[in-house]
């Protein structure tokens, strides 16, 4: 079976909704690392609001990879990268945390692709300036690119590929997973609004898009 | 905290709610957790001043004296934080404490600035969970360029695992 490294939102976001399932459907194994583990299911089941969701992911059974010693310096390497990528008066910006970096880091063992719903560390791949220029409107002063370091991180996930709950339900519908719905098209509009809404960083637009051009096949 | 011992004193939590996104920016830039924890308190403030029950009841006043003393004289966000905390259980009406809701929205204004989801609930200590949810009820995301949009990340798929 293939296998598909996860971040923490996308399994939480396809949990609350009902739509894990998806991962057999496509018949791809989930892979996480340690601390996504913790975070969803062994910190949550700890908390009446999560324990549902997290009992769900844990009946998902994800194999749980650690990073070897390699994967790890790599990973602290990347870490101090990312974050001394945006700069402003005030010095270099923190911007991610070691957990979604050691998974970027681990997607490179696993075809290169990475399901993660959040998008700061998928802006530093696909598009830093776009990045560059929220960080500097909302923190009403100018943000620089360190583009060395920029460039080393490209070097080193510049090829990953993120996609986002969202992409792999559209991907599944394309599949045939909302087959047995009498109207598969609207519950593909609702299975991506219903994960926006659960955090998955995607636009409004952008599903109406999607949605209309499946519509009118 | 000084700026907030004054709009505290003059029960006006617009100010409040600007001085915690002032501190929340800087929070942000600087990735420190004690401006984040100001900028937490800031806002947990605001949101007490501007619930009627509470600020008309009996026992507000000897709140109040206790968070303006707790912000002036030898400042503790740990003593600040406990009298909040104790105001939201004798007064507070939600499941969700008022601290959690101000980690909660001081956490979103982080993320809206480009910090990624872990990096802002660790800054202001909210829960991650409670953080995506809360984004995707936001605007945050709607307010993004797509280059890649679903179209073509299904298509990258679908070349990778061939069909």
């Amino acid at each position: 079976m293939e296998r598909i490294v996860s971040d923490s939102g996308p399994l939480i976001s396809l949990s609350t909704v009902c739509l894990l399932d998806v991962f057999s459907f496509l018949k791809k194994e989930v892979v996480v690392t340690p601390s996504v583990y913790e975070e969803v299911y062994s910190y949550p089941i700890r908390k009446r609001r999560y324990m549902w969701s997290a009992l769900r992911i844990e009946r998902l059974n994800p194999r749980v990879d650690s990073l070897s010693a390699s994967e790890r310096s790599l990973s602290e390497e990347l870490l101090h990268l990312i974050n001394n990528i945006f700069y402003s008066h005030r010095g270099p910006l923190t911007i991610v945390q070691p957990a979604e970096v050691d998974s970027a880091v681990l997607s490179l063992r696993y075809d290169k692709l990475l399901l993660m719903d959040e998008r700061t560390l998928r802006l530093v791949i696909e598009d830093p300036e776009q990045l560059r220029n929220r960080l500097s409107r909302k923190i009403h002063a100018w943000v620089k690119i360190n583009r060395k370091a920029l460039d080393e991180v490209k070097g080193i996930i510049g090829d990953l590929f993120v996609v986002r709950s969202v992409d792999i339900v559209s991907y599944a519908y394309e599949k045939g997973y909302f087959d047995a719905f009498p109207r598969k098209d609207i519950a593909l509009k609702a299975a991506l609004f219903a994960l926006k809404y659960g955090g998955s960083a995607v636009g409004e637009e952008e599903i109406e898009e999607y949605v209309r051009e499946k519509s009118r096949r | 905290m000084k700026r907030a011992a004054a709009a505290l004193k003059k029960e006006d939590p617009r100010m409040l709610r600007e001085i915690a996104k002032e501190l929340i920016i800087e929070a942000a830039e600087e990735y420190n957790r004690e401006k984040a924890s100001e900028a937490v308190i800031s806002y947990a403030l605001s949101k007490i001043l501007s619930k009627v029950h509470i600020v008309n009841d009996r026992r507000w006043h000897e709140y109040k004296r206790a968070l303006i003393d707790a912000i002036e004289r030898d400042y503790s966000p740990e003593k600040i934080t406990a009298i909040i905390s104790s105001l939201d259980e004798e007064m507070g009406n939600f499941v969700r404490s008022t601290l959690d809701k101000a980690r909660l929205k001081m956490a979103a204004e982080a993320y809206g600035m480009g910090l990624s989801l872990r990096a802002s609930a660790n800054l202001t200590g909210a829960d991650i969970h409670d953080l995506a949810d809360y984004i995707g009820e936001t605007k945050i995301h709607d307010e993004e360029e797509y280059s890649i949009d679903i179209r073509k990340r299904v298509e990258g798929l679908k070349r990778l695992w061939r069909g």
